[in-house]
């Protein structure tokens, strides 16, 4: 029996015929599963392939690292053909080429941008990744336009995420590494993502829109840190502590008694925005235009906005909690309406 | 040559394990696994050196290297469904 099964077995090795085998999706998955099953042994199977996949890429970006993006919609094809798994070597080994064809093509599109920049760009905080989407996306969907669309569409999705995950881990890192100008780095690099891809946001559903609304909701988490560093931030602490007290269910007419939301702490922290208002704002565009004077002045204009609005939403917030509990004599008259009609002027001045 | 040889080592391999009288299954695929993979990797060697040539010949390398992924990738495939059917069931 045993020399039975072991002739049937070297017949059918010896008879294989790889190149001109055909296989099903769910020959693939079959496979999938035993591979996943068996991982132990499938990665003494499968062992060297991974290498001999990385250097393939490697020789062929030697020549034409532009190349990658094809490659990149190859492995991606083949990926899905044979299953994403978990515990899967044959995933793995694919998933290593794809991350080294990744790494391949950023570091030249990087090395490229470099060139093209200047000295003089040393110290923006644009970074030279956030072009990458806009300019490889229509290069992906190039690369992938033969494959049918079922195909199409996931590989299309995942190379997109890939991308994007890089994107956004080069502005956090960059952002995390500067201290001093962590939020501009923030504020600017996603407001260029936005930029860059709002043609492309347009036409294509799904993974791209997705990363566009994560890029437009880091921006203003972004924002809000950058103006809490601000003139403004006295103001917005005692407006988000305030907040957070009510939230814990102390009444309005309880609040002037609470720690730190005392009628005097409340009046000293606002004291700088309500005796010279106009400054206060007049102060905070001179700084941003300052650090934000990389962006295109529409791109500036849009920031400046979502400030406006911010900061104005908040000051509602203090006006009607003010106004509500007579313990406060503190007013906030001025504001907010005052204030929003100061930001919309220096908004047409830029 | 490489896989003349391989196949060989295999069926010796195995032949070992069926004289010892050696049921266990996932032992016979540990065995099989790691005397397969020479082959794995002749082909997988012999569609890099195809690589290789393309690239420097700047004759398509893109074939030449979908050539290699999918080649490799549709061996693996084919050796796994051979051995899930063969008699020993694993």
């Amino acid at each position: 029996m045993i020399q039975l099964t072991l002739s049937r077995i070297h017949k059918q090795v010896a008879e294989t015929d790889f190149m001109s085998e055909c296989f099903t999706k769910s020959s693939h998955g079959d496979a999938a599963r035993f591979r996943c099953k068996y991982a132990y042994e499938m990665r003494s199977f499968i062992s060297g392939f991974e290498q001999e996949l990385i250097n393939a890429v490697d020789m062929i970006s030697d020549v034409d690292p532009l190349l990658c993006v094809p490659m990149l919609g190859i492995t991606a094809k083949t990926s899905l053909a044979v299953g994403d798994r978990e515990n899967d070597a044959l995933a793995a080994a694919l998933l290593v080429c794809q991350s080294r064809l990744q790494e391949q093509l950023f570091k030249y599109l990087d090395e490229h941008k470099s060139d093209e920049r200047g000295d003089a760009a040393d110290e923006s905080p644009v970074l030279n990744e956030v072009s990458f989407p806009a300019l490889l996306i229509p290069k992906f969907e190039e690369s992938f336009e033969a494959m049918p669309d079922d195909v199409k569409k996931p590989a299309l999705d995942a190379t997109y995420r890939k991308l994007f995950e890089f994107t956004f881990s080069a502005v956090e890192r960059a952002a995390d590494d500067d201290t001093k100008r962590g939020d501009v780095i923030r504020i600017a690099n996603y407001a260029l993502l936005e930029e860059n891809l709002s043609a492309i946001a347009s036409r294509l559903e799904g993974v791209v829109k997705e990363y566009v609304g994560a890029a437009k909701e880091a921006r203003k988490i972004a924002c809000s840190a950058y103006l809490s560093s601000s003139g403004f931030g006295p103001a917005l602490d005692v407006a988000t502590h305030l907040h957070s007290k009510l939230l814990s269910g102390i009444s309005v007419a309880d609040l002037p008694f609470q720690p730190g939301c005392g009628p005097e702490s409340v009046a000293s922290m606002l004291h700088t925005i309500l005796s010279s208002p106009e400054k206060a704002v007049q102060t905070l565009h001179r700084t941003m235009s300052q650090h934000m004077r990389y962006l295109s002045p529409f791109l500036f204009a849009d920031v400046w906005s979502e400030c406006t609005k911010f900061i104005v939403s908040w000051f509602v917030f203090l006006e009607s909690v003010l106004k509500r509990s007579p313990e406060y004599s503190e007013t906030v008259a001025c504001l907010p309406e005052g204030l929003r009609d100061m930001f919309a002027r220096l908004n047409g001045a830029s | 040559m490489l896989c003349k040889r391989a196949q060989n080592r295999k069926l010796s391999e195995l032949t070992q394990l069926s004289l010892l009288n050696f049921f266990d299954c996932r032992l016979f695929l540990r065995v099989y696994c790691s005397s397969i993979n020479p082959l794995v990797r002749h082909q997988a060697s012999e569609a890099l050196s195809c690589v290789r040539i393309a690239c420097r010949e700047g004759s398509q390398p893109l074939e030449a290297f979908e050539k290699l992924v999918i080649t490799c990738c549709e061996a693996m495939v084919s050796f796994i469904l051979r051995i899930q059917h063969a008699p020993l069931n694993v």
